[in-house]
């Protein structure tokens, strides 16, 4: 499929989207299948089944279109809603991180202590 | 209770290039090369070289073959037919989603049914060998 046909199949049929199936009315049936990996006889194509199929899912390391998946949970929803939050929050961070350490390296005596000694001018006095 | 599922519809990666929009009715005999998503009506033989996904308020009814995958999420037949009137088969697995109704003659490899789907025709299953080509067909690439 080329840029074009990929502009136009979006333009025409629309973004991919995630759409809710329903509870399952027999999940044990895919429990029953064959858990090596499938050939076929005459095309010589050979693939995973489908328990292993749905187990790559869990890992996000394969291409899930066209194939149901189960719903996240609740926390893993609210992980993925607050995904740029926590992202920002975890660059503020690292950014805050960053700059205290250069001020310990290269002022090492703007974060001394020793001003709140007593004797300092703004310490405790004797 | 049983978690749900939920399903990615990624035209581009499902090779989805046809579409038959909401207020939409075709009617004859039509040839899909690649996938199809009916937001409409559809009536008549389809023969659909990819997978099939009926939206919500879709209608398809007739002589279907479908090459991949079914996903019914809208009706699947008409109201007033009997049931065998409307045959579908469909070469890999149908999945009835809980908004789906099934008024025909339903024909797949596998089916996956959830909470809520509606299978008033009959189902049976497709053996191996009715997934091959026959001699005046080429198989879908």
């Amino acid at each position: 499929m080329t840029e074009v046909d990929i502009f136009f199949t979006h333009t025409i049929v629309g973004q991919a989207m995630s759409i809710e199936m329903g509870r399952p009315m027999d999940r044990t049936s895919a429990q029953g299948e064959s858990t090596g990996l499938q050939a076929g006889l005459f095309s010589g194509h050979f693939s995973l089944p489908q328990v292993w199929k749905e187990w790559c899912l869990i890992l996000g390391a394969y291409p899930y279109a066209g194939l149901p998946r189960r719903r996240p949970g609740r926390f893993r929803r609210w992980l993925e809603r607050h995904a740029l939050l926590l992202a920002a929050g975890g660059m503020i961070m690292l950014l805050s991180t960053t700059t205290l350490l250069v001020v310990v390296i290269w002022f090492p005596n703007m974060l001394s202590l020793s001003w709140l000694l007593p004797g300092s001018p703004i310490g405790p006095k004797l | 209770m049983a978690p749900q599922d939920v399903l990615t519809i990624d035209p581009v990666a499902m090779n989805v290039v046809n579409r038959v929009c909401a207020g939409s009715q075709l009617n004859g005999e039509q040839l899909y090369k690649g996938g199809l998503l009916v937001q409409g009506e559809v009536k008549g033989a389809l023969d659909v070289r990819g997978c099939l996904i009926v939206w919500g308020g879709g209608l398809v009814s007739g002589r279907i073959k479908v090459w991949g995958d079914l996903y019914l999420f809208g009706q699947l037949g008409l109201d007033d037919q009997p049931d065998s009137t409307t045959t579908l088969e469909c070469m890999g697995t149908a999945y009835i989603s809980n908004t789906g109704v099934s008024r025909a003659a339903l024909f797949a490899h596998r089916i996956r049914m959830y909470d809520g789907a509606q299978l008033h025709g009959p189902f049976k299953t497709l053996k191996g060998y009715m997934g091959l080509p026959e001699l005046h067909e080429v198989a879908p690439s």
